[in-house]
């Protein structure tokens, strides 16, 4: 029965899969007119960006992950921004809408910029941290999950406060593999965007390892995006992964208005498993191995 | 099959075999004189008796016969293949007559053997086949010193070391050896269900045995007629013999154990019908023997087969191996387990003494008596060695002795 | 009788090992017995996992006094409590991969082929494979950990064990008998996996309890032999050498009938199957005994009794 269900569902997937990409596709062709397309390259612009950076364990059993707060821009220093600030949103189920937020500090070091995110338990974090410069607000945007397991259920109760704002940000309503996103895996997001604003496709710059590719949202800012695989990443151990960097810009009343999502992806654990050619060699095993069980047998005969 | 000789030999012959059947007679008309006789054990004196006229016992034998000598053949191969077998044993003292031209220091029970194959040496009642496994040198050299008087014998090489793969698997070749030549006896081919039937009926048949020899334990069943129930194994229809022993263990069942005194364990040298000589002797010296050791008594019967492999191939493996390696005939390089059998069953069964019977010309139990011996003296155990033959000379001498051992328990 | 007892017991701990996890019991990470992790929904977690892992010996030693440390000692120490326990039990009685070779062994007697044997040197030699074995999941581990081994060696045995691919068939999982692709390691690890389930397969069809012959658990329980509460005696004097035991035994153990001296008679390779003890036909010979109570004695009855048509 749930096997047949899940029949099902596959099926529905694939074929609204098919269905979107159709209806995509369509779409990007025919109304490129309309788009709202940035005056200059956003890329060659300035953004604030996280990048992941050690994580492990404490002593007590809690996990951590230090988050880099970089920018692309090499010639403008982070600290010649303003009010540069962190939140965490956290749940302990994906998908849980019942997000708390807090203000994370953000630590200084060798002139380098950080956030630590820790945990007791197992959950889900959404990292913002925002900066501006001069007339430009720039947000950096990660999730990622934490396994903690620790003596102390958590690391101390953060005061909870309200979740600034930021616009335009990147949400990410579905993820297939929660806790290990995986190139081939569909990505959905939604895309916010100031007031008004709406109603029109917005383009999604994609940085992935220095190639760059656009994506375009439908009007309610909904978009989904299939890393690729990456022969680098399946040369690479389990644990080895790649950043996706998502960037979305607004530019309003003379004002620019940068979101930058980093997607960690690792290398896909099912896209290279090949069950028939499997099938196969597990066959041919079995008759050879039989074979060399009846030839070499030990007989008794008396001669 | 009359050659030359036996044929001239015709008059000694029929002479002797009389006395021989005298010698039965007398012997089993003693036995039913005895306060503890009871007609249950009619059957076995009977089949016992067979052995003499092996055509009474053909007559309503359709199947090839053959003649087992020694315990290490498994009589569940022939009677899965449907061939009949029948013990060659003999303890007949007139028969040895017959064999005069043997060696002198011969063994007795061979020399007797030979003679009671002499009596009938025509094919229409002579064993079909002769299975003879190599024990001892007397065993071995027998058919030919019976010089063409056996036409068909089967030597099973025995390897006389048991733990080790070489002679284990060379014994296994030697089973299998053995299952060709009954096949081509027999004419049919060996198959998974009549073995395992054949096994399951000698199974049954040595659980009923094994309650005898419980029963002798506790003293509730004589040693003489355990010895006459032994002694007839494989006379007759294996399945007719274990209806007869369960119709012995419900006579015995009711019966209380008897606490009895002066318990010994008799080991050594075959005791065959109807020479029972020593047994007897023992008895009148007022001992009782509880447990023994000798191949044609409690271990005439190894039993305890089983398998896991119902094949053809794991049968006869699980019979080779049970027939072979739980041996403990003293042709057999190291017997330390004979020793400890007697040791561990002597001391279960309060048993003091442990008389030790030698045949003259017996040479491998007259090997082992030595570290048998002394490894039961050192143990505390009583040990009375008593070497003899088939002949009464010696019967007043040997009492004496016993009777002097009897006050040492 | 304890033949029926123990296919019975098998018959349960199988399912409550392989399906157990849907009712949401968890025995958490250190059964020494092959409760393979990667059927979902198991209730349990065999110890070997969690020794090649980050609970083992892919773990760091300078991090022992920290929680990890806590719990890898914890797992460990769990995995010696049940090892002290039931010793070898795990192996003969509770083990689902043993359970699924005694299928096939059973498969194998009704279709009336006869079991291979292996020559007694050929037996001997095999007995260092475990070893082999051991070893390869001890040092590729700290080779990853200290030596900056690629990571795709992780879990090295957990890779070639035959109970990953075929005991997630019992979930209706075929995922581990796909080939992976994703790179030359795990490409050799998922050929060399099939290729070892296949002969374990047919291996076990033909021989009782083939992979047995190879279990690097074995070892680690024997480790622990000395002072585990479960003891198989034997009393060589009152043993006649008749080689029942050896025949029965489904990994070709000698020792239990060729022993003359010793008391304990507990092969490394033994799996506590009991049948040796079932099918001796003598007296006192051999026992099993948990602390001082004793579980079976051989006796001439019994055989008996367990051998009647
Ligand atoms: S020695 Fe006995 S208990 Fe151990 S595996 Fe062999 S038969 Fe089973
Ligand atoms: S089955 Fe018993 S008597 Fe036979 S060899 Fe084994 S331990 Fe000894």
């Amino acid at each position: 029965m749930k096997f047949l269900i899940e029949i099902k569902k596959c099926f529905l997937s694939l074929l609204s899969h098919f269905f979107l990409t159709a209806v995509f596709l369509f779409q990007s062709v025919i109304s490129t007119a309309e788009l709202n397309l940035p005056d200059t390259d956003i890329q060659s612009n300035s953004y604030l960006y996280f990048q992941y950076d050690a994580k492990g364990k404490e002593a007590d059993g809690s996990a951590y992950q230090v988050l880099k707060i970089r920018t692309n821009n090499t010639a403008k220093n982070l600290s010649e921004f303003d009010s540069i600030e962190a939140y965490c949103r956290k749940s302990s189920r994906p998908g849980k809408q019942d997000y708390m937020a807090y203000r994370v500090p953000v630590e200084k070091l060798n002139n380098e910029y950080y956030v630590k995110i820790k945990s007791g338990n197992y959950s889900i974090f959404d990292v913002y941290v925002s900066g501006n410069y001069k007339n430009n607000t720039y947000v950096a945007q990660t999730v990622f999950y934490l396994f903690g397991d620790g003596l102390k259920g958590s690391t101390g109760k953060p005061g909870l406060v309200k979740l600034p704002e930021y616009l335009p940000v990147f949400e990410l309503t579905e993820s297939p593999q929660n806790y290990w996103p995986q190139t081939g895996n569909e990505f959905r997001f939604l895309c916010r965007v100031p007031e008004g604003s709406g109603s029109i496709k917005q383009m999604i710059v994609i940085i992935d390892n220095k190639k760059v590719s656009r994506i375009f949202t439908d009007r309610n800012g909904k978009f989904e995006y299939i890393p690729a695989h990456d022969i680098k990443l399946n040369k690479g151990g389990t644990s080895s992964y790649k950043e996706i960097i998502l960037l979305n810009s607004i530019n309003r009343n003379g004002k620019n208005y940068t979101a930058a999502f980093n997607l960690l992806v690792h290398r896909s654990r099912t896209a290279f498993l090949n069950v028939k050619n499997g099938a196969v060699l597990f066959t041919v095993s079995i008759i050879f191995f039989t074979a060399i069980v009846l030839i070499k047998r030990r007989t008794f005969k008396y001669k | 099959m009359n050659n030359k000789s036996s044929r001239g030999k015709t008059g000694i012959t029929e002479k002797i075999f009389k006395k021989t059947i005298d010698e039965y007679d007398c012997e089993i008309e003693s036995l039913k004189k005895r306060d503890d006789y009871s007609p249950v054990f009619d059957y076995f004196l009977n089949t016992i008796k067979i052995s003499l006229f092996p055509e009474n016992g053909r007559k309503n034998r359709v199947n090839p016969l053959a003649g087992i000598l020694c315990v290490q053949a498994p009589p569940e191969i022939l009677h899965a293949l449907g061939v009949d077998s029948i013990k060659l044993c003999s303890g007949s003292i007139y028969a040895q007559r017959l064999s005069s031209d043997m060696p002198v220091l011969m063994c007795p029970v061979l020399k007797s053997l030979a003679g009671a194959l002499r009596f009938h040496n025509s094919a229409a009642v002579s064993p079909d086949c002769f299975i003879i496994p190599t024990s001892c040198d007397w065993v071995v050299k027998l058919p030919e010193m019976l010089n063409q008087e056996l036409p068909e014998v089967h030597f099973l090489e025995l390897p006389h070391i048991k733990e080790n793969e070489k002679s284990q698997s060379r014994w296994l070749e030697e089973i299998y050896g053995l299952k060709d030549r009954l096949e081509t006896l027999s004419g049919k081919k060996l198959n998974k269900r009549n073995l395992r039937d054949s096994i399951r009926k000698f199974s049954d048949a040595w659980a009923e045995f094994n309650m005898l020899i419980e029963y002798r334990r506790k003293g509730i069943l004589p040693n003489i007629w355990f010895t006459v129930i032994a002694n007839s194994f494989l006379q007759d229809d294996i399945e007719k013999w274990t209806e007869h022993i369960d119709i012995v263990l419900r006579k015995y069942k009711q019966d209380k154990n008897e606490s009895t005194d002066s318990r010994v364990f008799l080991a050594g040298s075959p005791v065959f019908f109807p020479n029972l000589k020593i047994p007897l002797l023992i008895e009148e010296a007022g001992m009782h023997i509880i447990a023994d050791d000798i191949c044609t008594c409690e271990r005439i019967f190894p039993g305890a087969v089983c398998c896991d492999d119902m094949t053809i191939h794991g049968m006869l493996k699980a019979l080779s191996e049970r027939y072979h390696k739980a041996c403990i005939c003293p042709t057999f390089t190291d017997n330390e387990r004979r020793v400890n059998n007697i040791l561990n069953t002597a001391g279960t069964n309060e048993i003091k003494g442990v008389i030790f019977h030698v045949l003259k010309g017996c040479h491998p139990y007259d090997i082992e008596s030595i570290t048998i011996e002394k490894k039961l003296k050192e143990r505390g155990f009583k040990f009375l060695r008593i070497e003899t033959d088939y002949t009464k000379e010696d019967s007043r001498n040997i009492l004496t002795r016993l009777e002097a051992f009897k006050t040492t328990l | 009788m304890i033949g029926r007892i123990r296919i019975v017991t098998q018959h349960l701990m199988f399912i409550f090992l392989i399906y157990g996890g849907r009712a949401g019991i968890k025995l958490g990470h250190s059964l020494p017995c092959f409760a393979c992790p990667y059927v979902s929904g198991c209730s349990g977690h065999c110890y070997l996992m969690a020794l090649q892992g980050k609970w083992g010996f892919e773990f760091a030693v300078a991090d022992l006094f920290s929680y990890e440390g806590f719990r890898v000692l914890l797992y460990f120490a769990i995995f010696i409590f049940l090892i002290i326990l039931l010793s070898k039990f795990w192996c003969g009685w509770i083990c689902p991969f043993g359970t699924f070779q005694d299928w096939l062994a059973i498969l194998r007697k009704k279709t009336g082929i006869r079991e291979s044997e292996f020559s007694w040197k050929t037996r001997d030699g095999l007995k260092k494979v475990k070893y082999v074995l051991l070893a390869f999941l001890i040092i590729i581990p700290v080779l990853i950990t200290y030596a900056g081994l690629h990571s795709d060696f992780s879990l090295p045995f957990c890779q070639i064990c035959p109970a990953k691919p075929i005991m997630p068939l019992f979930t209706g999982n075929v995922d581990h008998f796909a080939l992976d692709y994703t790179n030359v390691i795990t490409g050799t690890f998922s050929a060399l996996s099939i290729i070892i389930a296949a002969a374990i397969i047919v291996g076990s069809f033909f021989k009782d309890r083939f992979f047995c012959l190879f279990c690097p658990m074995l070892p680690l329980i024997q480790l622990f032999k000395k002072i585990s509460l479960l003891r198989f005696e034997k009393e060589a004097d009152l043993c006649s050498g008749c080689g029942n035991c050896h025949r029965m035994c489904p990994v070709d153990i000698r020792k239990v009938s060729d022993e003359r001296s010793n008391k304990a008679v507990m092969d490394e390779d033994c799996i506590l199957c009991m049948k040796c003890q079932e099918s001796c036909p003598e007296d006192n010979v051999l026992s099993l005994k948990f602390l001082k109570y004793r579980i079976f004695l051989t006796s001439r009855k019994y055989f008996i009794r367990n051998n009647r048509s």
